[in-house]
């Protein structure tokens, strides 16, 4: 008897409404547009966008500009709202958008972080070749989904004490590497902040957040998230990879998920309670998800410490899906030791963090967008000191993913951030009217990407055809001077939600 | 008590359309779209649980509401799609609260890649003798 493929609740109706913002905006470098503060009333700051035309006509089709205005009016906001060239349509925050505030007083919002806290990307390096896999990326690819459970709520193979539950939100990564031997210490060397941010309290978080992650752990979820096996096909930037250790021909792993139940739980949980409490504050605001509070306050300083606790989830959550591609590595090619898999980097894209800019200490919220330190930042490890802290611009299952690393400008000019990935174009109801998930799958079969994914119409829905040009986004990054390109991965193999 | 829903466009997110005759019609139906998105369900139906959920808005609870729903799923592995013993009161402040009992099925598949229901373009309001709302879910 054949079972019905699992249907997905995504279906359709009119398109979105087109902005009139473009007149507005003001060339001010390249790939670099500026909408003054005096565009509306409203605006503490001016808001930036990085992008060329053609991104830009996508990033205008919706209201991610109008919702990057919205971001200027949060208490406390300097210099500008920004967006990333990826930047589309989101709640609140747009997807791709930073913005920062000036602590101690300025606000943090729940919504510039979302819903999944300290969502993020994972880079592995194998000695694997493409040769030497040969036919096995199917096998490969098959045991990797056997291993690591994905969809949301399917709990995995570690249902947590609440001991150990503790010690993943106070320690994040350091506590499976350190206490339970799930990984090696160039893992947390190579991971922002080490895998833990140190102001975590587990307190914070609430039992029903807790009773969420508890089973969770080492699962990637649903929607667009993903475990890809991948080869290195290109170097762009030769010097800059062999520091990062990249080499051509090379078999990599990217990672793509973050604290799951946890995380959207706490962000559930201080979205409602600063909702209820702005007019406390004093606070007006244009979009209730961006509800807010002083970071300096006992709400705000809460949440802080729930949400770097969530982060901490999201990093030891990575780290033991590492541990278990490592395994299957090691089951299926028995000469490759652990450590030679190694951490390239593991970097947030949805995070709040206190860090220094020109002087100031500022709460940088980063909502779909990654950090982007330039050589010799403090934070970088010592390898990578020379070259920059490299950044992930994942493609989506047919296309390349792009490996970047910060420059100093971005410092001045985006806070150092980056953008996370190509960006959505496309609706998923619209990416499934022009394309079903068995032609996908079979079309992805085909040019040799082996595909795990239950559910056809969860395929179609994060088809390549419903994100932008991944190669254009990355190189409008480093054309606007915020990263520049490394290395070019091209997908064997997908593992899906 | 007639309740449908429809998902309408949105780039990133999932939103969704509600029309029922009533507001009760509009939170049973906001559980049904949790529990038709959360996966497919096994024919047992289990125990019928106890649920209370109080908002500063009538709005505010449909999202709080909601959101109760999914994380109960979730830590329950339970679809809730049957609601009964409804019951609703708004108090003059304009703050709401809602009682009910939810019955859930246990979840064979998980599809769902629903995060949380947000207050982002959050509408519940009378028309017509009818009642719509809006929903945006973070997927």
């Amino acid at each position: 008897m054949t079972r019905a493929m699992p249907t997905s609740p995504f279906d359709t109706a009119a398109p979105a409404a087109a902005t009139g913002l473009a007149a507005s905006l003001v060339q001010s470098g390249p790939c670099r547009v500026d909408l003054p503060r005096s565009f509306r009333s409203d605006m503490r700051v001016p808001a930036r966008i990085f992008a060329d035309d053609d991104l830009l006509a996508d990033i205008l089709t919706g209201e991610a500009v109008t919702q990057l205005v919205n971001v200027t009016t949060l208490p406390g906001i300097v210099d500008r709202a920004l967006g990333m060239p990826d930047m589309h349509e989101g709640y609140g925050f747009p997807v791709g958008g930073v913005a920062a505030t000036l602590l101690p007083d300025g606000v943090v919002s729940p919504g510039g972080v979302g819903f999944d806290i300290n969502c993020g990307v994972r880079l592995l390096i194998t000695p694997l070749t493409r040769d030497a896999l040969g036919d096995r990326h199917g096998e490969l690819t098959h045991e990797i989904s056997r291993s690591i459970p994905s969809g949301t709520g399917r709990g995995g193979r570690w249902a947590l004490t609440d001991g150990e539950l503790e010690h993943v939100l106070a320690e994040g990564a350091r506590y499976l590497v350190r206490a339970k031997g799930y990984g090696v210490e160039a893992d947390l060397a190579h991971t922002e902040s080490c895998g833990c941010l140190d102001e975590a309290d587990p307190l914070a978080v609430s039992p029903r957040a807790k009773d969420r992650g508890r089973s969770q752990l080492g699962t990637i979820g649903a929607g667009n998230h993903f475990v890809e096996v991948e080869c290195v096909e290109a170097l762009l930037d030769a010097t800059a990879a062999a520091a990062l250790g990249i080499e051509p021909g090379r078999i990599a792993v990217l990672i793509h998920t973050g604290s799951r139940g946890l995380g959207h739980q706490v962000c559930t949980d201080y979205v409602r309670m600063f909702d209820a409490r702005l007019a406390h504050f004093g606070i007006t605001l244009p979009d209730r998800q961006l509800s807010c509070a002083p970071a300096s306050s006992p709400e705000g300083a809460t949440y802080l410490r729930a949400m770097a606790a969530a982060a901490n989830f999201a990093w030891a959550n990575r780290q033991l899906i590492a541990h278990r591609v490592r395994d299957v590595i090691q089951r299926m090619f028995p000469r490759i030791a652990a450590a030679d898999v190694r951490t390239v980097y593991d970097v947030a894209h949805n995070i709040a963090k206190r860090e220094r800019h020109d002087g100031r200490e500022l709460c940088v919220h980063r909502k779909g967008a990654t950090r982007a330190f330039g050589p010799g930042h403090a934070e970088l490890p010592d390898d990578y000191k020379a070259v920059g802290q490299p950044v992930f611009i994942p493609g989506s299952m047919g296309t390349a993913t792009l490996v970047l690393v910060g420059t100093r400008e971005a410092e001045s000019l985006s806070f150092a951030s980056a953008c996370h990935g190509a960006g959505r174009r496309l609706s998923r109801g619209a990416a499934k009217r022009q394309v079903t998930g068995a032609a996908l799958r079979r079309d992805l079969e085909r040019r040799g990407i082996a595909v795990r994914c239950p559910s056809n119409a969860g395929l179609a829905e994060e088809a390549p055809l419903a994100y932008k040009d991944v190669e254009r986004v990355a190189e409008v990054v480093e054309r606007a001077g915020i990263a520049r390109r490394v290395a070019r991965l091209v997908p064997i193999g997908v593992v899906k939600g | 008590m007639r309740a449908v829903s429809q998902t309408l466009e949105h780039v990133g997110e999932w939103q969704v359309a509600i029309d029922a005759d009533t507001l009760e019609g509009v939170f049973t139906e906001a559980a049904r779209v949790v529990a038709r998105a959360v996966g497919t369900t096994g024919a047992d139906s289990g125990q019928w649980e106890p649920i209370a959920v109080q908002a500063r808005t009538l709005a505010t609870l449909l999202v709080d509401w909601t959101n109760e729903l999914l994380g109960r799923s979730e830590t329950s592995g339970r679809a809730y799609a049957r609601v009964r013993n409804f019951q609703l009161r708004i108090e003059s402040s304009g703050a709401a609260h809602v009682s009910a009992e939810v019955q859930g099925r246990p979840v064979d598949v998980w599809l769902s890649p629903l995060k949380a229901a947000t207050y982002h373009r959050l509408d519940l309001s009378q028309r017509d003798g009818r009642w719509h709302a809006t929903l945006l879910f973070d997927v």
